[in-house]
Order: structure tokens, then sequence, then C-alpha cells
């Protein structure tokens, strides 16, 4: 899925069940002056993400209105809900996790994942896990794509320069994922010892030679 | 086809009275002529995987094959046939030259000196060593020691290094040459395992893995149509199969 249109709607959905005219209005008071599609692109997206089996309608009786919809007064067509499949809202972590090594803004990033992850009752500290995992396989895929830098083999300066360059700039990106590979070793560890913390004070079981 | 196998390979150490998981249920395949990275900080297993790559040390649990036969762990007399394990340190390095070095595996054979010192010259010119022959093992620089660690693995023509974190001790700006020398090795048709605790030793890899705690956790695989640097050509090192 290519469209940033359709991970905001999902994104959207995941915080909260919602129908196709407030999304519309959610986005734009969201992501207003970056994304402004029409709202028939709302529908295609909500359309795109049903299909994929990312989000789901709920039951009419369930959608928020559906008994006034219901007044026998004025019959209206009963505006359908969506919430998040479990497979959307992994989808959609996922999806986060991978756009956070280009991101600086990543620590805000993490915290949307979480927020989510609560508002779609998964639990906080697996969403971290989950993400952490996906994040490394980003960070290792790019790491193996970068080339290794070019020879110092230039024959004029303006190359002997321009290969200078490369290498600095190699080595800028390299050190960045340098950086987010600590991190994620540091984020393991920190979810290990959270988790063996937590099992220690529920009870037996928790095997601390696999820390 | 399938050079080197671990199929559920665990292993644990006793630490004081702290049992340490150094391998949990780890598989891997790599295939002739690959060069695979694993990306981990020290204590995360990679040297234990290695180690049990070579038949070292014995797994606890699960499969080491190395061209499809059954490599048997901590064996008396060194590393499995064909494979070449790589130790960068040369403490305790035997020999008055770096050339009688790089010749204990041929000598221990029983090939005649000359010959054996003929071999070890022909390999510490392959790496890129050979001003290093007449010199004594201590008056080595970091990336001279790389390179005569991997001339001495070459001289028994394994088809497998394995190589522990290579560029580990070497000046920031040599690492490169080290890993462009593991490269080069690997496009001779030698396939190498490596592990790195750095980004750059994963760049120009055929595929890359990170460890961490034991377990094998992210693999990525280079696209053999990403356009490679320096003119090189990827096109027969598929993945592992």
């Amino acid at each position: 899925m290519r469209s940033a249109v359709n991970w905001a709607v999902l994104g959207l959905v995941i915080e909260r069940p919602s129908y196709g005219y407030e999304l519309f209005q959610r986005l734009e008071r969201r992501y207003g002056g970056v994304l402004e599609p029409p709202i028939s692109q709302i529908y295609a997206a909500l359309n795109a993400l049903e299909r994929a089996e990312l989000i789901e309608p709920l039951p009419l009786e369930q959608s928020v209105g559906a008994a006034e919809e219901a007044a026998p007064v004025r019959r209206r067509q009963p505006k359908v809900h969506y919430r998040a499949t479990a497979s959307g809202a992994r989808a959609f972590r996922a999806w986060v996790a991978e756009g956070m090594r280009d991101d600086p803004q990543h620590a805000e990033l993490m915290r949307r994942i979480a927020g989510t992850a609560a508002a779609a009752g998964v639990d906080r500290v697996e969403a971290m896990r989950e993400l952490v995992d996906t994040y490394e396989r980003a960070c290792v895929e790019e790491a193996s794509r970068l080339p290794l830098p070019p020879a110092r083999r230039a024959a004029t300066p303006a190359a002997a320069a321009g290969e200078l360059v490369e290498r600095l700039v190699l080595a800028a990106r390299r050190g960045l994922l340098d950086s987010h590979f600590a991190w994620i070793d540091y984020a393991r560890k920190e979810i290990d010892a959270f988790e063996g913390g937590q099992a220690a004070r529920t009870g037996p079981g928790h095997d601390a030679a696999d820390a | 086809m399938t050079l080197l196998t671990l199929e559920g390979v665990s292993k644990r150490f006793r630490q004081g009275r702290r049992e340490v998981v150094a391998l949990d249920d780890v598989s891997l395949t790599v295939a002739p002529g690959e060069l695979v990275a694993i990306w981990g900080v020290s204590r995360s297993g990679r040297t234990t995987l290695l180690r049990v790559a070579a038949g070292l040390e014995t797994p606890d649990a699960g499969v080491v094959r190395f061209d499809d036969a059954a490599v048997a762990g901590a064996q008396a007399d060194g590393v499995a046939d064909g494979i070449g394990y790589v130790q960068v340190s040369l403490d305790g390095a035997g020999g008055e030259s770096i050339l009688d070095h790089v010749a204990i595996p041929l000598l221990a054979r029983g090939v005649a000196p000359e010959v054996a010192r003929a071999r070890a010259a022909l390999q510490l010119e392959r790496v890129g060593a050979a001003g290093c022959a007449e010199l004594h093992p201590r008056d080595l620089e970091p990336t001279q020691r790389v390179r005569v660690a991997l001339a001495q693995a070459l001289v028994s023509a394994p088809r497998l290094l394995l190589v522990d974190d290579p560029t580990r001790h070497v000046d920031l700006l040599e690492r490169e040459e080290v890993l462009l020398l593991v490269r080069s090795l690997a496009d001779g048709d030698v396939a190498v395992l490596m592990t790195t605790g750095e980004a750059m030793g994963v760049s120009g890899v055929d595929r890359a893995l990170t460890m961490s705690g034991g377990v094998l956790r992210a693999e990525a695989t280079v696209d053999a149509r990403v356009v490679p640097l320096h003119g090189r050509s990827r096109a027969g090192s598929g993945a592992a199969s």
C-alpha cells in the first residue's frame, strides 16, 4: 500500500471507529496543509483498506448514531462506521516503524505507535517489541543496501573531491544507522528487563537465565 | 545449493551461577560464494555462532552441516575440513616470521616446509600483505593482522571462511579496505560468514542478519539487480537455497 492517504485513514480508524465524512474532517484537522484529499479519496481509501482486510465495517447497531438513524421520522442512509482489524493495527505499526529510520521526529512516531496500540487494545509493551523488530529489519535492509565507500583512486583533484563528498555522505548515513542499531539493542534490553520485572512481581515462572 | 546449514542450534554456557543462552534455536544457511554478515554487539551470541559452525563448539541442540556432512563439535584437531576460521588476534602466533605463521596449518599436515612457505607467500600476496612476510607477528598493524589472519585461513584452500568482526580494531579509514578484501574473496567463490558490530560491516554484502540475545532477528537479502559499486557484478551470488 503506497498511498499516504490510505495510511492516514487507517491510523485515524485505529484511534476510534469512524465513518467517511467524519474521517474527512478529522484528516483535515490533523493533516491540514500536508494531506488535503477530496472526500472521494477518503471513500476510495476506505474501500481499499476494507479489500485488504485492514478495516471492517461495524455492525450497524454498533455504529454511533445508528439508533437515531433508525428513527421513523426522517430516514437517512445509515452511516457505516469502520474499525481496524488486528492485521490493520499490526500493518499500521509496522509502517510507522519502517518510516522511523528516515524521520528525525522518530521519538514522536514512537509515542504515536504506543498511543494507537493502546487505542486498539494492544499491549503497549508488545507493540514496542514489534516496533523494535520492524525497525531493526528496516535498518539492516538499508545498511546492506549502502555501498562500501568509493576507493581513493581518482585521477584528478576534482574527481578526488567528488569521491570525498560521496564518502562523507555515506559515512553520515552509516553513522545514523549505527546509532539506530545501538538504540535497538538498548530498547530490547529495556523491554526484557521490564518484562522480567513484571514477571517477578506477578509470580514465579520467569527464567532469569534467559534475560 | 547450500554449503553450510545450521538447524535449530542452541548453546548455553554457565557463568558462575548463571546460565547464559548464547544461541537459541538458530537456523541459517550459507550458499557457495555467498557473503553473509551478521550484525550484533559483543555478547550477542555472534562469536559462538561462528565457533559452532566451525566445529569448535558442540551445540546443546540442533545440527550443523557443511557440504552435506554433519560437523562434529569440539574437534580436537581444530575446524572442520573445508572451513577456515579467521582469528584476528595473533596472540600465541607461531613462527618467527609472518610467512612461517601463515604456513603453520600446512606444516601441521605434513606439507614440505618449502612448499608450505611458497603457498603461504601466495596467500599473503592475495590479501595484499606480501610486504609482511618477513615481519615478526608482534610488529603488525591492526589492518595487517586481519590480512595475515585471512591469509592463514586461506592457505588450506577453504570453501567457507568464518570471520569474526574483522574491522574491530582496525583504524576507521582502513576498515573499508578490509571489507572490500572480504568482498573480493567471496567474489572469488569462497563463501564468507562474517560478524560485525557496525553498519559498515553490513554494506555491500549479499545477505545481512541481525543477532541479539542468541537469536537471529532480522534478515535482508540484497537484490541482485542493485547496481554494485566499482563495476563489481553480483549476478552470480544468489541467496541461499
